[in-house]
């Protein structure tokens, strides 16, 4: 028995190390974590005008070279029918807080009287990291569209 | 002597008796754990070491051929990760790499890492319990079992008992039966 455990205990040692042992390295989100998103961002829908004012700020704006206004008919921003802009913004030569109007036909297609739709904004970056890359999206807000 | 006084003998190996010596049972040890243990008489040991090897084995390849697998996965999506970011896919005014693509591959490739480390760890655990039982197979057959001459094997086949069930004025017995 004695010589049993002395035989066993340097194996279930080698073991344990082995078992621990990693031979990859696991994935990290660092680079990506560089990519900001913007702040602040209200949407506000316009009578007289049948328009939706978006605002945002955007504290860090190295990089950017557009941003991409992201609608969705849904509380639940992804499950519902989602549409992406671009603002085509000159964005060096804005000053902050960042703006875009859209004609809300824009983003309603169906005959309704009135629909709250959601919005938020993600830069897009394109510099030594990132090419033409969509960052994160910015906290959603909601604006209430009335079209009768 | 009592049937159960025999049975004790039997379990003590008094009925068991080698068929090969124990140089030639450390060599089948040595193609294959349990063997030599088998062939001297030792069943269940020999059974069980043949067994612990054999499903190790198993184990240790089948983890080994879906950790290649899973990681030549790993590899492709982990260079597409890496380079979602800054790779040329874009056209004219449009842009197709978002966050939220980088956040998904990101999701997928730590599941993909914990699946490797999971088969990582079955794959290193199957080999070093393989490795054990073979050593512990050949410590067993050189230091463990006992050696035996050809003239005590043919006196330990002699002393085999052979023990059966019988019926006795239909009561059932135990006839225990030896040539001499």
């Amino acid at each position: 028995m004695k010589k049993i455990v002395i035989l066993l205990t340097p194996i279930v040692i080698i073991a344990l190390a082995l078992g621990c042992s990693k031979d990859h390295d696991a994935p990290t989100f660092d680079v990506y974590k560089k990519a900001a998103s913007p702040l602040n961002v209200e949407a506000t829908y316009d009578t007289v005008n049948d328009a939706v004012n978006i605002t945002w700020e955007m504290a860090d704006t190295s990089g950017v070279i557009d941003y991409m206004i992201v609608v969705s008919d849904s509380s639940v921003f992804a499950d519902g029918t989602i549409k992406d802009f671009p603002t085509n913004l000159d964005v060096n030569s804005l000053v902050q807080p960042y703006a875009s109007t859209y004609d809300a036909a824009t983003f309603i297609e169906a005959d309704v009287d009135s629909i709250i739709m959601y919005y938020t904004v993600s830069a897009v970056f394109d510099n030594v990291t990132f090419n033409n890359y969509i960052g994160p999206r910015a906290i959603v807000d909601s604006a209430l569209v009335l079209r009768k | 002597m009592s049937a159960g006084a025999v049975l004790a003998q039997d379990e003590s190996g008094f009925i068991r008796a080698a068929s090969v010596s124990k140089r030639e049972a450390v060599v089948l040890s040595a193609i294959f754990p349990g063997l030599g243990q088998m062939t001297q008489g030792h069943k269940y040991k020999g059974i069980s070491l043949f067994l612990g090897e054999a499903i190790s084995m198993v184990m240790f390849i089948n983890a080994h051929e879906n950790y290649k697998t899973k990681q030549n996965i790993y590899d492709r999506d982990l260079n597409i990760f890496n380079s979602l970011a800054s790779y040329e896919m874009n056209k004219v005014g449009m842009y197709y790499k978002t966050d939220a693509d980088a956040k998904k591959l990101y999701k997928s490739l730590q599941n993909q890492n914990d699946d490797l480390d999971n088969l990582h760890t079955i794959r290193n655990t199957a080999v070093v319990v393989a490795v054990s039982v073979y050593a512990f197979n050949i410590f067993d057959a050189i230091f463990l079992s006992e050696d035996i001459t050809e003239s005590q094997r043919a006196e330990r086949l002699e002393k085999k008992i052979r023990v059966s069930s019988v019926m006795i004025d239909r009561n059932p017995g135990i006839l225990l039966s030896k040539r001499f």
